[in-house]
């Protein structure tokens, strides 16, 4: 029997549905995980999506692009493959893909976690035959502190730099990333203004019901303006971001899954590194794959090769799916300035 | 601990100076006396040994850990320090279980102990912590255990945050920090107590320095009206005697008790309330030794076979205090025979028969008193300073004997002798860009050594413009190897160079180390065969 999903030069492809999922070639019917650019290209014939995600991926791929929306769980039927979307719980509207034909059931994740965050609906595992699963994070170095204990230190920098009269940056992806942020920010402590770059996504987030703290656009500060109270939420990158010359002392910090390292901590300009992801890490990856209690998993971008050894050595039938997707927020490069502890670095030592 | 390792973190990641000064501020406004003394004991470069070896860490947490060697050891390349990889890869301890303990509490009662214990008891050791402690914290703890824990601040920091909480000045703070810590509550609040009496301020007075030869030499009058010594070639310092404790200054408030212990012992007996000014040398066999011997001394508590080999003294020029009484405002010659009667109170007969530096007096091992060169007439000052460098002095220093100690500039000047000069071959340029677009380069020059060129100096070219510019379009021309930003350049260009002291070295190629070399003059009409040989150079070497 023809596999139920495999890899062609377009992407990944379902044969007996003639459909794709997170399509990298143009194609004519595209059904896409989450709105991440990674995974939602523009140029489909068509595209199905979650509900939820509706407004995040016209933002993506244009305003009138042919978009189906699918409510989570409900199934329809495309060429004799059943088809339902699931809650991934890795941004607004991201969803699992759930395949079955001839009794046989594949799960495509996409990108995911399971860890708590108020502004998508949570992960759901789906048990299936073949679970294709994301690796970004898929070392055992990374384990996620809490959500809440991240948001308590970005609030307490926020004081501090209060304290001492400077204004707060806050970097993050401008979808999801900066949403999720905003989120956990207490607005008792100051004004929260958002760089204009991220309000379209902010504003289909609360389109879409999503409870967040009241922002102020940052073209729209008046002239005088106390900024040493101010939160600005902004992606990061811009080099000569619209708050230079008018801001005068900052602290900045930059919020991924990568800063749980050292040396990978820093990140351009940033001061400081909160460790907040919207990807699994270690223990919830291997828990999510234990619950889908799939027979056959296949393991794409990210430590892939890591991930499949230590499956394989588990027992399970694992195997790497090369795609083209990547992390949103690619790892960066270690700082040079800041090497690790020159003792630490495994050079000779006498016992 | 949690607060350590978010000090340890916070200091990590500040970037500026005032940053880290106020994270210290706000941890030790926090911190119990136990812990800060630890902190203070950190920063202060008292490295905690290490507890336990690298492999006997990773075989105990490999084992806790539980996971494949290989992914252990893959975890270990994407992080590349051993200690934090351990901290990441444990899973974090339930809330419950977290500890509570202080930073002083797990050096005291536990890692102290790791290297007295068997290694089922290390495991253990190592097993409680981890379970005990979130990953920041285990963090720390492992840095601690391994010794490499390094706190991302200075004394400098250390003493501003201090100072901000005390109120005790960061003068003063320098002082009671200078010397071994014990990281002890007590050493903690004695530091931030206002001026107790434990540390009664022994500041030293604001050096006096001499100003440059004056021009018109009609101002100064008869020479018998002034006190001619030679000018010292090392580092200025006042040794102090107050409450019972001696301290040494350099200039910049700057401590060096722990690097010249010597000079403690002689402190030691001068009388109460007595400050001496005068120059710290390297110095052997009676002669002053070059300023690299005394650099080597200057960077580290000396071992005992560093006071043998790189002896100094101290050159006694002035008296500033006697007896507590300030002696500043009191005629350089009252001052002067004051000092002398202090040095006849501590010299000790019985030279070793070595003839010293005509400008000295023994006094006792370590200490020399400088006396007047005995100059009759203005002439024969100026040939003194001839001389100079046959003494291995820098020139001669005139202070007027009625002089106070005070901020008068035209009593004290200082003739440096004349600079010297060689006709050198250019060898290699190297770009060190400029400001404002100009090209600025340095310049290495050489002598020969039979057919070889050796390098001597590296220097800056005193030139005009157009004259660099054509310097460096021949160098653009004839470059025979380019290895990062320096070329090496056919040996064809021929210059002038000055520099005001030669001294033998061990480190370059030569055997010389010129001071303050710089290229004043461009010989466009020279080549390199009309450069003298590298002895003409060897030769101009203090006897
Ligand atoms: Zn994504
Ligand atoms: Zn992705």
């Amino acid at each position: 029997m023809e596999e139920l999903l495999k890899i062609t030069k377009s992407g990944l492809y379902c044969p007996h549905g003639d459909f794709y999922i997170d399509p990298w070639g143009k194609v004519d019917r595209a059904i896409v995980t989450h709105a991440h650019s990674d995974h939602a290209r523009p140029g489909m014939k068509r595209y199905l999506c979650s509900d939820e995600s509706e407004r995040v991926l016209r933002l993506r791929v244009g305003q009138n692009a042919p978009i189906d929306t699918l409510p989570f769980g409900q199934q329809i039927d495309i060429n004799g493959v059943k088809v339902s979307l699931h809650p991934a719980g890795h941004i607004i509207g991201s969803a699992q893909v759930r395949v079955e034909y001839q009794g046989k059931v594949a799960v495509v994740s996409g990108d995911y976690k399971t860890q708590p965050d108020r502004t998508c609906t949570p992960f759901e595992p789906i048990r299936c035959h073949t679970f294709i699963t994301e690796s970004t994070f898929g070392l055992p170095i990374y384990q996620w502190p809490l959500e809440s204990e991240i948001f308590s230190q970005i609030n307490r920098w926020w004081r501090q730099n209060q304290e001492v009269g400077k204004t707060s940056i806050l970097m993050g992806y401008s979808l999801g990333k900066t949403q999720r942020a905003l989120s956990g920010l207490d607005p008792s402590i100051g004004p929260i203004i958002q760089h204009d770059a991220i309000v379209p996504y902010t504003d289909a987030y609360r389109m879409g019901g999503v409870d967040l703290p009241d922002t102020l656009r940052f073209s729209d500060i008046p002239t005088r303006f106390d900024w040493r109270q101010a939160m600005i939420i902004a992606t990061p990158g811009s080099n000569a971001p619209p708050w230079a010359g008018k801001v005068q002392a900052v602290s900045s910090a930059f919020m991924s899954g990568w800063t749980a390292v050292r040396r990978t901590k820093k990140r351009g300009s940033a001061d400081k590194g909160f460790i907040l992801s919207d990807h699994v890490d270690w223990p919830s990856l291997l828990d999510a794959i234990a619950e889908t209690r799939a027979e056959e998993i296949l393991v794409t971008h990210g430590y892939t090769r890591e991930v499949v050894r230590y499956l394989l050595e588990q027992g399970l039938d694992a195997r790497e799916l090369p795609t083209h997707w990547s992390d949103e927020e690619p790892k960066p490069v270690a700082s040079e300035s800041e090497p690790a502890d020159s003792e630490e670095m495994g050079g000779p030592e006498s016992v | 601990m949690k607060a350590f390792a978010d000090l340890y973190t916070e200091l990590e990641e500040a970037t500026h100076g005032e940053d880290k000064v106020s994270i210290l501020f706000r941890y030790f406004t926090q911190a119990p006396d136990e812990d800060a003394s630890w902190v203070v004991a950190l920063i202060k470069g008292d490295r905690l040994k290490r507890s336990m070896s690298r492999s006997t860490f990773l075989d105990i947490a490999r084992t806790v850990a539980s996971l494949p060697d290989w992914l252990f050891e893959a975890s270990l390349d994407a992080v590349m320090d051993q200690s934090e990889t351990v901290a990441l890869i444990l899973p974090e301890p339930n809330f419950a279980e977290e500890s509570t303990q202080s930073l002083a509490w797990w050096i005291e009662n536990r890692i102290k102990h790791l290297p007295h214990l068997d290694a089922p008891q290390k495991e253990q050791v190592l097993r409680e912590a981890w379970a005990m402690l979130p990953s920041s914290q285990r963090l720390v703890f492992n840095k601690l255990v391994r010794g490499t824990i390094r706190l991302r601040a200075d004394a400098k920091h250390l003493i501003s945050a201090l100072s901000m909480l005390s109120g005790v000045s960061t003068t003063e703070l320098t002082h009671r920090l200078s010397g071994a810590w014990i990281p002890e509550p007590n050493s903690y609040q004695a530091l931030i107590t206002p001026e107790s009496n434990d540390f009664l301020t022994s500041r030293p007075y604001p050096f006096r320095y001499p100003s440059e030869r004056a021009s018109d030499r009609k101002d100064l009058g008869l020479v018998a009206k002034w006190r001619v010594e030679w000018k010292w070639n090392g580092k200025r310092a006042q040794i102090i005697r107050r409450s019972g404790k001696s301290t040494v200054w350099l200039k910049g408030e700057q401590l060096v008790q722990d690097q010249f212990p010597e000079l403690i012992e002689l402190g030691d007996l001068l009388p109460n309330g007595c400050v001496i000014d005068g120059e710290i040398l390297a110095w052997k066999e009676g002669q002053p030794e070059s300023t690299t011997t005394l650099d080597k001394r200057l960077t580290r508590a000396p071992k005992p076979k560093d006071r043998k080999e790189l002896p100094i003294t101290f050159v006694a020029f002035d008296l500033l205090e006697l007896n507590g009484i300030d002696l500043r405002e009191r005629p350089l010659v009252e001052r002067l025979s004051q000092l002398q009667k202090v040095m006849d109170g501590l010299q000790q007969l019985g030279a070793d028969g070595i003839p010293s530096h005509p400008g000295v007096m023994d006094i006792r091992p370590n200490l020399h008193l400088s006396i007047s060169i005995g100059a009759e007439s203005w002439s024969e000052v100026s040939g003194a300073v001839q001389r100079a460098r046959d003494l291995r002095v820098e020139g001669v220093i005139i202070k007027r004997l009625e002089s106070a100690y005070d901020e008068d500039m035209s009593d004290w000047q200082k003739w440096l002798c004349e600079p010297l000069q060689i006709d050198v071959v250019l060898m290699y340029v190297e770009w060190v860009g400029g400001r404002n677009g100009t090209e600025e380069c340095h310049y290495t020059v050489g002598l020969w050594k039979g057919r070889v060129l050796v390098p001597i100096a590296k220097a800056r070219a005193n030139l005009s413009n157009s004259e660099i510019h054509a310097i460096n379009a021949f160098v653009r021309e004839n470059t025979l190897e380019k290895f990062g930003p320096v070329r090496t350049v056919k040996p064809e260009i021929v210059m002038r160079l000055e520099f005001d002291a030669i001294q033998a070295s061990t480190r370059t190629k030569s055997g010389l180390s010129l001071k303050g070399p710089r290229i004043i003059k461009w010989h466009s009409n020279l080549t390199s065969g009309d450069v003298p040989d590298l002895d003409v150079l060897v030769n101009l070497l203090p006897s």
